[in-house]
């Protein structure tokens, strides 16, 4: 192992602690960074490792000062927390966020006592997360409807920052859906109970406590139930472009070149941010009382035993409860509005989930860690759960083809629908990538992008748009974002996930 | 009024007035009419006394006909028993009856008469086997509906009788089910044909087990089994959100009110 100099180290002294070990796979060995327990691993193919090299290069030059962590060096502060185990995972998408960077897989030994919970390694976005809802109409059918079907979403889905619902929610049913997530949905009637079952922990994470979310973070929700919010949120209708795995994609009920669907990618909303900002606060007390020494000042954690620890469990486990409950409304709107257009009923449509999944959350599971099974905390920021097929805790209909991973792309780009694998389940603590991945800052993308251009771009690829911020829109422009193809490729030729159906948008709305 | 049982047993014989019957004032006749058309005990020329239904002797020609018939029942001559022997003839009739015709009347699915057609079919058609499953392959329902099926599956009309076009129209058919099963297992992703996404071949070995035995029949063993418990686990899953739904139909009141609504910048 190279000697650790004193001094800020050139960027080929950092190469040496950065080895190949696949065609898309990268170890980043301890030493990298002070205090690593263990290595740091990230997936990326030819294309995309250009823009991890120059973020590190880039800060080398700077001689460490100033400025945002490049990913990577995030990865290993993450990989030198406290009862981490096995690695420090980073996927395609990796970008560098809040702590962890974006698109981390980070898993703690609950039976170790100094063990960890950090909201920066779930993100201020809790449970954000993407669905999929299919119908029986073809492209054809949108024909001629296509305006009027965006306008009808747009109706039923307010968006933007500061976007108010039309489900009327009291401050009891908010209480109610905290604790219950997608229990609430169906009690109420905004669900259908095939819903629950095509949804990942079946729409309600059970140690949930309302008590546990405060005041603040409980007002921030109450206004914005059934609301997509702003940022990289969207909801788009799409359609099947290819297919290339036909017997997962039938059971998934998408059996056609052509066939429309509808994605909704959605969060927590302000409360979930609220929920991390508050534990954030306490983590930082916890953290000097529990004398818990970190590299990185936004990797404030607390032990998972800890009252802080705790608390942020059950206030997390409610913001989950919320998003879902928020994806499941929308699903519900999104219903009327077809079933409005249309003139037939939702059921008629077959307008059934495929899937939910959540790609911002942390949750307890079993894995194997060097022949032995242990419950581990799974941290999962901008990361997929992506269980493979006969693992108990997905639905019946995809125990012969592993879980689906609805993988959304970005304004105007492709989406995916991918399968989980055993090998992912050994490599990865079950989990892949979860979109794009940014490869320009917002501040970038606003300066060098016009939005006009980026508009017109999507109406010259038949994209029906409808925004509530159009001088927004080039933050989230194609060109803000890394390929979503060479994302999803890497995970698939690294055998973590496997790709089976690729969608397109032909109309998004969003804030 | 005639009991039920009875009227049910006159009308499968066909009895003219079932729903009308008398049994003290008609069950000369009654009787006649059944040694006549069902029972047939005696040949046509000794059937006179039996027949005679006015004479004075006719109740002990009937209680003699009992005895020939070997009814198992006392036949004396009192009213509240007339009924039960009645009962017993028309049952005893019935049972002629289906003696002589079970083949046809199990194929139709239902008693013949009832839907007050003659019986169907002659026994020279009831031996292909096709036309077992449509006893009257000549009525015009049956004529229309294989018209249809011909139709739909691309062949010409029916020239050379029912049975052989309904036989061309099940080859047409596996045909077809053989084509689309091979396509599927070809992976043929962009099919757009409906029929053809039911009509997968079945191959254990194609689906994943998740390990490995490292013997091929154990294998396929497990595989089956694992096949077996996710129908059942299916089955749970359906039941439960069947149960999910009746409650919803107790607690669910989705509202929405669009004036609440407001976008965002």
């Amino acid at each position: 192992m190279p000697a650790v100099p004193a001094g800020p180290r050139t960027y080929e002294e950092e190469l040496e602690f950065i080895e190949q070990v696949s065609d898309v796979e990268w170890c980043v060995r301890p030493g990298f960074v002070p205090g690593m327990n263990v290595p740091g691993v990230f997936y990326v193919n030819a294309a995309l490792r250009e823009l991890i090299f120059e973020e590190l290069q880039i800060f080398a030059q700077r001689a460490q000062h100033g400025g945002f962590l490049p990913a990577v060096k995030q990865v290993a502060n993450v990989a030198a927390l406290p009862g981490i185990v096995q690695r420090s995972i980073a996927l395609p998408d990796m970008h560098s966020g809040y702590g962890f960077a974006i698109g981390n897989v980070a898993a703690f030994d609950m039976a170790d006592p100094r063990a960890v919970v950090s909201p920066g390694g779930v993100g201020f976005d809790i449970n954000c997360g993407v669905r999929l809802i299919r119908t029986n109409l073809s492209e054809a059918d949108l024909e001629g409807r296509k305006e009027a079907l965006a306008q009808a979403l747009f109706d039923h889905i307010p968006v933007g920052v500061g976007s108010q619902g039309i489900i009327p929610t009291t401050a009891a049913d908010l209480e109610a859906a905290l604790e219950m997530g997608m229990d609430w949905s169906l009690r109420e009637g905004y669900a259908w109970a095939e819903d629950k079952e095509h949804c990942e922990e079946y729409g309600r994470m059970l140690g949930a406590d309302p008590t546990k979310v405060s005041l603040r973070a409980k007002k921030r929700g109450l206004p914005q139930m059934g609301t997509l919010g702003a940022g990289n949120h969207y909801a788009e209708i799409q359609v099947v472009e290819h297919v290339f795995d036909a017997a997962a994609a039938r059971k998934m009920g998408i059996n056609r070149v052509g066939q429309v669907c509808v994605m909704i990618h959605s969060g927590s909303r302000g409360l979930g941010h609220q929920v991390a900002t508050d534990a954030l606060t306490a983590m930082e007390r916890a953290m000097a009382r529990d004398g818990i020494h970190v590299n990185d000042r936004q990797l404030a954690c607390a032990r998972i035993n800890s009252q802080e620890g705790q608390d942020y469990l059950a206030a997390m486990a409610c913001a989950a409860n919320y998003a879902w409950v928020n994806r499941a409304s929308m699903t519900f709107l999104c219903r009327q509005a077809f079933a409005k257009v249309f003139g037939r009923s939702p059921a008629e449509l077959d307008m059934h989930l495929v899937y939910d999944v959540s790609h911002n959350i942390a949750k307890v599971e079993q894995h194997m860690v060097d022949g032995e099974l242990k419950q581990l905390l799974v941290h999962r920021k901008g990361s997929t759960r992506a269980f493979p097929p006969h693992h108990p805790l997905i639905p019946v209909d995809y125990q012969l083809t592993g879980q689906p991973v609805l993988i959304g792309g970005t304004m105007g780009t492709h989406s995916y629908v991918l399968t989980g694998t055993a090998k992912g389940m050994a490599e990865t603590f079950g989990s892949t990538c979860h979109g794009a991945g940014r490869a320009r800052s917002r501040n970038s993308s606003r300066r060098q992008l016009n939005y006009q251009e980026v508009l017109d771009s999507l109406k010259a690829k038949g994209i029906a748009i409808r925004v509530a911020s159009p001088k927004l829109v080039m933050e989230e422009a194609p060109e803000s974002y890394k390929d979503v193809s060479a994302v999803v490729d890497t995970c698939h030729q690294a055998g973590i996930s496997k790709k089976a159906v690729r969608l397109r948008p032909v109309a998004v709305i969003k804030g | 009024m005639v009991a039920a049982h009875r009227t049910l047993l006159l009308r499968s014989l066909h009895y003219d007035r079932a729903d009308a019957l008398d049994v003290e004032q008609d069950l000369p006749s009654v009787v006649a009419w059944l040694e006549h058309t069902k029972v047939r005990l005696y040949p046509v020329d000794a059937r006179g006394s039996i027949s005679d239904v006015r004479s004075a002797a006719w109740p002990s020609v009937f209680n003699q006909y009992l005895t020939d018939l070997e009814c198992p029942l006392e036949h004396s001559d009192q009213s509240a028993s007339r009924g039960e022997t009645l009962d017993w003839l028309l049952r005893h009739a019935v049972s002629l009856e289906y003696a002589d015709s079970h083949c046809a009347s199990n194929a139709a699915g239902a008693p013949p008469g009832l839907h007050g057609r003659p019986e169907p079919a002659g026994a020279a058609e009831r031996d292909q086997p096709l036309s077992s499953a449509f006893p009257d392959l000549d009525s015009p329902e049956a004529r229309a509906a294989i018209a249809r099926l011909l139709a739909r599956l691309d062949l010409g009309p029916a020239a050379a009788g029912m049975a052989a076009a309904l036989g061309r129209a099940a080859e047409r058919i596996a045909e077809r089910l053989r084509a689309s099963a091979a396509g599927a297992a070809a992976g043929d992703a962009g099919c757009s044909d409906g029929a053809a996404d039911q009509a997968v071949g079945f191959d254990v070995r194609g689906y994943p087990l998740g390990f490995a035995t490292g013997e091929a029949a154990l294998d396929t063993a497990a595989t089956v089994l694992r096949l077996l418990y996710l129908r059942d686990l299916r089955t749970l899953q359906t039941q439960i959100d069947e149960t999910l739904v009746r409650v919803q139909e107790f607690t669910a009141n989705p509202r929405t009110n669009a004036h609440l609504g407001r976008v965002g910048r």
